[in-house]
């Protein structure tokens, strides 16, 4: 039989001590509750096994001196690091110290300097170059250019014209001479 | 144990006193076990369930609010134990019924059960038997609402909040389990002792 939720919650607040008014309904179901729980309650009852609550303990005696090897391994761990760091420093050079910040004149006076002059010897080598090959066009010869390029050309040619057995017949006649 | 007491054991024990663990185990173990057991059936499994609630005692101490109370707190942690143990137990059925083999009791069986219990209150084996078997029939938050109502003396309220549920649903569910439980040793008493 499903009965009112507000009965079942004053009864549940009943039950757990609060000091309410019951009807005669909702006592009726408190009592009966009660009389459900009594015989159930005997009957969950349980015995605990002699040695497991000792055995429990023995586990967690165990477990937290693991725990406490952890802890000092890691510390020893870190303290040796610690040691390692400290000793790497000691032993490094010295870095010269940093320069700080450049003061705003210097930066200035960096900002507004003309490049020029750094440059002046580079525009004048090349101007020099552009003139000499201005006046080999002019005198009609064939450039420097031109003529490592034919050489090229022709070395290529002799390479892919010779016949390399000829030649190591001449080597070896030679070497059977010289025996 | 009162209030001082308890305060005392949790501040020495936070403090590392092998001797307030050994407290703990004396005022809540016998509880505790009894709760374990009766959840899994198990005498193994409810060993193994109180070391483990031990070590994460010893883990989560420090996480304990003093403003709080203490058994509520201590039992939802042996609440989630036993679920974590039950839903594994059911994910791999295999390791559990090996377990049974050896004599020890296991979850597999345990919502059978066969496990021979160290039961204190009752006098015929057929009535413990009824028990186990009622309480193997009942779904499972209302198997845990019956037992934290008695073994952690939960009120109603408790019990509602953690099963995050209505005072009235809290109350209908345990007393439509209670009732179960109560008619299934009935009948055991009522059948002619083999």
């Amino acid at each position: 039989m499903s009965r009112p939720n507000e009965d079942l919650e004053r009864v549940a607040r009943w039950l757990d001590g609060e000091a309410i008014e019951l009807t005669a309904d909702q006592r009726a179901l408190a009592d009966e509750l009660a009389a459900d729980e009594a015989p159930v309650a005997v009957a969950l009852d349980v015995e605990v096994p002699p040695g497991a609550l000792h055995r429990v303990h023995a586990r967690l005696r165990r477990s937290r001196r693991a725990g406490r090897w952890v802890r000092v391994r890691v510390a020893v761990a870190a303290a040796a690091a610690v040691v390692v760091g400290v000793g790497l420093l000691w032993l490094a050079p010295q870095a010269p110290a940093p320069a700080g910040p450049v003061p705003f004149e210097t930066y200035l006076a960096e900002m507004a300097r003309d490049p020029a002059p750094d440059l002046q010897a580079e525009v004048e080598a090349l101007e020099m170059e552009i003139a000499q090959t201005r006046a080999q066009v002019v005198a009609g010869g064939p450039s420097e250019v031109t003529v490592a390029l034919a050489k090229l050309a022709e070395d290529i040619r002799s390479c892919l014209v010779e016949d390399p057995q000829d030649e190591d017949e001449a080597i070896w006649r030679q070497w059977v001479d010289n025996l | 144990m009162d209030a001082q007491q308890l305060r005392a054991m949790i501040r020495q024990a936070r403090a590392g006193s092998d001797e307030a663990y050994r407290d703990f185990l004396t005022a809540y173990g016998a509880r505790l076990y009894g709760y374990f057991y009766r959840a899994t059936s198990s005498a193994h499994d409810a060993e193994d369930l109180l070391g483990e609630l031990m070590l994460r005692l010893l883990r989560r101490l420090g996480d304990y609010d003093e403003r709080g109370r203490f058994e509520p707190w201590l039992f939802s942690i042996a609440a989630n134990l036993v679920r974590d143990r039950i839903r594994r137990a059911r994910t791999r059925p295999a390791p559990a019924s090996l377990e049974a083999d050896e004599g020890r009791g296991s979850l597999s069986e345990t919502l059978g059960g066969a496990d021979p219990p160290p039961d204190a209150g009752l006098a015929r084996a057929e009535d413990r038997a009824a028990l186990r078997a009622a309480l193997a029939t009942l779904d499972e938050e209302s198997r845990q609402m019956v037992l934290l109502r008695h073994f952690a003396e939960m009120s109603f309220k408790d019990i509602a909040d953690m099963f995050e549920c209505p005072l009235g649903t809290a109350l209908a569910k345990v007393h439509r389990a209670l009732k179960a439980l109560r008619r299934a040793m009935e009948e055991a008493d009522h059948e002619p002792a083999e």
